[in-house]
């Protein structure tokens, strides 16, 4: 993410908003409400005009937003890490009263084991929903983490011989715990993706640029794709079974109606933190047509930047690092770029041609 | 076609590449110097995937003060990763 070529700066660090102690509290408290059972569209417009008094607000949402993104990536004994370093050096000193601490830590764990056990046994089949601009981690049962992407819906099926998702639409992240017995099958738009012990995500976006696309890009381990049955004249002809290195990303165009099911499909091999800079709150561009841009950029917020008519947009690229949501910062920085206008209408942020 | 499938690489990398490792051992560290009760609750939530319903049932306590036991987990984190203010 650091090679951004150039165009749009990620922002000044001069410039970094401040945050006062006051308006992280207040972030941090946001996070905690937004993620919990109370949510509903009057505390999402609460917030909407709580984060709209300054950058700072915004910026100390994001970072607090950051942390509660990151903290599953933790291994539980590492939170527990510097503490135990710590109290080892207090027992030198005072020998018992560290003991019980230790004991506390361990009793912790398996009782955390046992709540989330109690946990599976309803939780064998569900689903998941994120909202627009929305994200959200999941551990399955078997250990599997699944983070969600915004706007997506996938359905989870746990049983003795195998592990399915079905994901109906959007971004996910799988990190998939070793089962040997149980393939691990993610399902999405008529393909199979199939993984032992791997990461990878898998992308099924609507675009109205282009047909709908899915990606499938492999972060670790093997995966193999059977992509969904391409229907020709002589009816259904089985697809061929890809297997992808780590760093692969398979595309297959989706049309959406039309005579041809699923068409051609392409390995190429991206940069992989570019594909998964969404896992921290980002969107990266490295010289994208700016309608893809505005297009991605609206998967992420219920405000969507328009081009007008007059804008040249078949000749404008993009390139840099952008916060997810964040259309306002987006829309002035490429207003910016090309000499257009930014215009509030009606929800909307339209970019428009002012020469 | 399944039999084929059971390749599995278990070399490291994954956290490297999805969260800079000295991110990663930062978080962990802030996470540690939580108390006991706040960080117990913000583990049951990211991590076990409890409910704050449930966190609240297991802990004795209301919706509310699981609320802020998140919330003051993520600003005292937070605080500590970004160094907001001297």
């Amino acid at each position: 993410v650091n090679a951004i070529p150039s165009g749009v700066p990620k922002g000044d660090e001069s410039a970094r908003p401040r945050v006062t102690r006051e308006i992280a509290a207040e972030a941090a408290l946001w996070v905690a409400r937004l993620h919990g059972p109370d949510r509903d569209p009057a505390m999402e417009r609460e917030f909407q005009s709580w984060q709209a008094q300054s950058p700072a607000h915004r910026e100390a949402f994001g970072r607090c937003t950051d942390v509660w993104m990151e903290v599953p990536r933790v291994k539980v004994a590492d939170a527990y890490g510097a503490v135990a370093a710590k109290r080892k050096e207090e027992e030198r000193h005072v020998s018992r009263g560290s003991t019980w601490r230790w004991a506390s830590a361990g009793v912790l764990a398996v009782l955390l084991t046992a709540g989330a056990m109690l946990f599976q046994h309803w939780k064998s089949q569900d689903s998941y929903i994120t909202a627009i601009g929305e994200q959200r981690s999941v551990v399955l049962e078997d250990g599997t983490r699944m983070l969600l992407n915004t706007d997506t819906h996938v359905q989870v099926s746990m049983r003795p011989d195998n592990r399915t998702v079905d994901v109906e639409g959007g971004e996910a992240l799988f990190e998939v715990a070793k089962d040997a017995s149980r393939p691990f099958v993610v399902r999405v738009a008529g393909s199979e993706v199939v993984a032992v012990g791997t990461a990878f995500t898998v992308r099924y976006v609507a675009s109205p640029m282009k047909t709908n696309e899915l990606a499938v890009t492999l972060i670790e381990g093997k995966v193999t794709v059977q992509p969904a049955k391409e229907r020709n004249d002589e009816g259904l002809a089985p697809s061929k079974l890809l297997t992808l290195q780590p760093g692969d990303r398979l595309q297959i165009d989706h049309r959406d109606s039309g005579s041809h099911g699923p068409g051609v499909s392409s390995i190429d091999r991206p940069n992989v933190e570019q594909v998964i800079a969404w896992k921290r709150s980002e969107v990266v561009f490295q010289d994208a047509p700016l309608a893809e841009a505005v297009s991605e950029m609206n998967r992420y917020s219920r405000t969507p930047v328009v081009l007008t008519g007059n804008l040249p947009t078949a000749d404008l690229r993009v390139s840099g690092v952008f916060r997810t949501g964040d259309n306002s910062k987006f829309a002035r920085a490429i207003a910016a770029l090309h000499g257009f206008a930014v215009r509030e209408n009606g929800g909307r942020l339209e970019l428009e041609n002012v020469r | 076609m399944l039999e084929d499938l059971v390749h599995f690489d278990g070399s490291p990398g994954v956290e490297d590449v999805l969260l800079g490792r000295e991110r990663l051992a930062r978080l962990s560290e802030c996470i540690s110097l939580l108390d006991d009760q706040t960080r117990k609750i913000l583990l049951a939530h990211r991590i076990d995937g409890l409910t704050y319903q449930e966190i609240a049932r297991q802990h004795g306590i209301g919706i509310t003060s699981v609320h802020r036991s998140i919330a003051k987990a993520l600003l005292q984190i937070a605080e500590r990763m970004e160094g907001w203010y001297p």
